[in-house]
């Protein structure tokens, strides 16, 4: 047989990576009939974000985005809904293989990602602020970051908004929020970014003695993911979506799950405010 | 993705750098210490014998993960806090030194008694017929493995991200958030893997051919 060229073998070689690794999902296919007829959404998160998603004491999912969830799918008259819980890195490879229709775990909506994914109407909103040790004096808000030690969560949209904001500040990024707080509490970090009501969470829980300081950083949004190309599902999402803003059922869940004074639609438009 | 590797190149210059420093300097301290560990298992003393198979049977069997997450969050519950380079380095170094310690113990076994023999008729004592005649050859014949070695501690550089390291995985990652293009990312940081393994085989080949020179 005749040799092919060295370079001719090499495209080859690479048309076939980049097939395999890059364009899983050429086919796209109507997710809506399919989820109309097994009567299954199926919806990703972590289950290991509070109060959005994680865990109750049964071990099944619950959380503010969950109840989301399960209240968009009975509005679009499905049945069931099977959480699948995956982590924020494998997120958008899930999504375009079609292992979840899709995905809510308070991902922030940008124009960038959106290059990736499709984004639906935002249900959620979240402040973001800074927590110190209780006997930190020096860090009064957001001025005071520079040239500190600053905790965030890998992937998270905390992580993102500080790589781009605190950019004179030494970012560390961890894994998950338990040991972002154990080392905010043993003086490994000068401050940590996150959530109000995770970093509240976080110091109850583990009674750590911690202390929030300074203004909101920002607000930021959180929205249903979906796969490039899905016009009818992502319309029957956001159709049940706006019903619930409309009616107030996200300030009644946003009560129940996030806080008990939480004005979740208030949030929502702070948030469109802050909107990069 | 042209242009994601623009966008990322001043973080992953420097994730390179960090990812060589944490692999090559583990492999070195890990070198000196597992030489030190393999001697202990040859030792003719018991205790010897018995503290360095106790390490190699801890560091290696248990997972690196492990042993990076305890060292870095476990230890300051015992007033011991050590900044994420240093840990990282430092646990990788350990982990190295237990599977090096076997490599060396490997070579040293295979080279022949007669050359033992030969060194005691000749008047050397145990250390110096060690240092002038088993280990040069012993050292020769554990490059193989040696180098495998040192091409899986440039992978397992890869954990020292779970302690905060800005090493080529976390640059993928922190990329991949924004921009939810973690495949090419991850695609991307894989091809600079294997291209630094790559040189690391050159250069283990050449070593290895100059080694085993005089003895063709």
């Amino acid at each position: 047989m005749k040799r092919w060229p060295l370079t001719m073998r090499l495209r080859q070689a690479l048309l076939v990576g980049v097939m395999m690794g890059l364009w899983p999902a050429a086919h796209a296919t109507d997710l809506l009939p399919k989820i109309k007829a097994d009567n299954v959404l199926r919806v990703a998160n972590t289950q290991s974000s509070p109060p959005w998603s994680m865990l109750d004491e049964k071990n099944q999912p619950a959380g503010y985005d969950v109840e989301i969830a399960k209240e968009v799918a009975r509005r679009m008259g499905v049945q069931k809904v099977v959480f699948i819980a995956d982590s924020g890195k494998n997120f958008i490879e899930g999504l375009k293989a079609g292992k979840y229709d899709v995905v809510m775990n308070d991902l922030t909506p940008t124009v960038e990602r959106s290059k990736q994914v499709d984004f639906g109407t935002p249900y959620g909103a979240e402040d973001f602020r800074i927590f110190v040790r209780a006997d930190t004096t020096t860090i009064k808000g957001r001025g005071d970051l520079g040239a500190k030690r600053v905790g965030v969560t890998t992937g998270s949209s905390n992580e993102s908004w500080a790589r781009k904001h605190l950019t004179s500040s030494e970012l560390r990024s961890y894994d998950n929020g338990g040991l972002l707080f154990s080392d905010l509490a043993n003086g490994r970090i000068d401050a940590v970014i996150v959530s109000h009501f995770g970093g509240l969470r976080y110091a109850t829980v583990n009674k750590l003695p911690l202390k929030e300081v300074g203004e909101p950083l920002t607000y930021q949004l959180s929205a249903p993911a979906l796969a490039k190309n899905q016009p009818a599902l992502a319309a029957a999402i956001n159709k049940a979506i706006g019903e619930m803003l409309a009616d107030g059922t996200v300030d009644r869940l946003a009560k129940r799950w996030v806080s008990h004074d939480y004005d979740m639609r208030g949030a929502i438009a702070r948030a469109n405010e802050d909107k990069e | 993705m042209g242009e994601l590797f623009l966008r990322s190149l001043p973080l992953l210059k420097d994730a390179v750098l960090m990812t060589l420093f944490l692999g090559l300097g583990a492999f070195t301290l890990g070198s000196i210490l597992g030489l030190l560990l393999a001697l202990a298992r040859l030792s003719r003393f018991v205790a010897l014998r018995a503290l360095a198979f106790a390490y190699v049977s801890v560091f290696r069997g248990t997972p690196l993960l492990v042993q990076i997450l305890l060292l870095y969050f476990g230890l300051p519950h015992y007033g011991v806090t050590l900044d994420p380079i240093p840990a990282a380095l430092l646990a990788l170094t350990l982990f190295a030194a237990a599977y090096l310690s076997e490599n060396f113990r490997a070579g040293i076994g295979a080279v022949d008694k007669g050359q033992w023999e030969a060194a005691m008729s000749l008047g050397m004592g145990y250390w110096k017929a060690m240092s002038r005649v088993i280990l040069p050859q012993g050292l020769r014949i554990a490059i193989p493995p040696v180098g495998s070695r040192m091409i899986a501690l440039i992978k397992d550089t890869s954990l020292a991200s779970t302690i905060t390291v800005v090493e080529l995985t976390r640059v993928a990652e922190q990329v991949g958030a924004t921009t939810f293009r973690y495949m090419e990312m991850f695609l991307m940081v894989g091809l600079i893997y294997w291209v630094v393994n790559q040189i690391l085989t050159i250069l283990q080949t050449v070593l290895e051919s100059r080694a085993s020179k005089r003895y063709l």
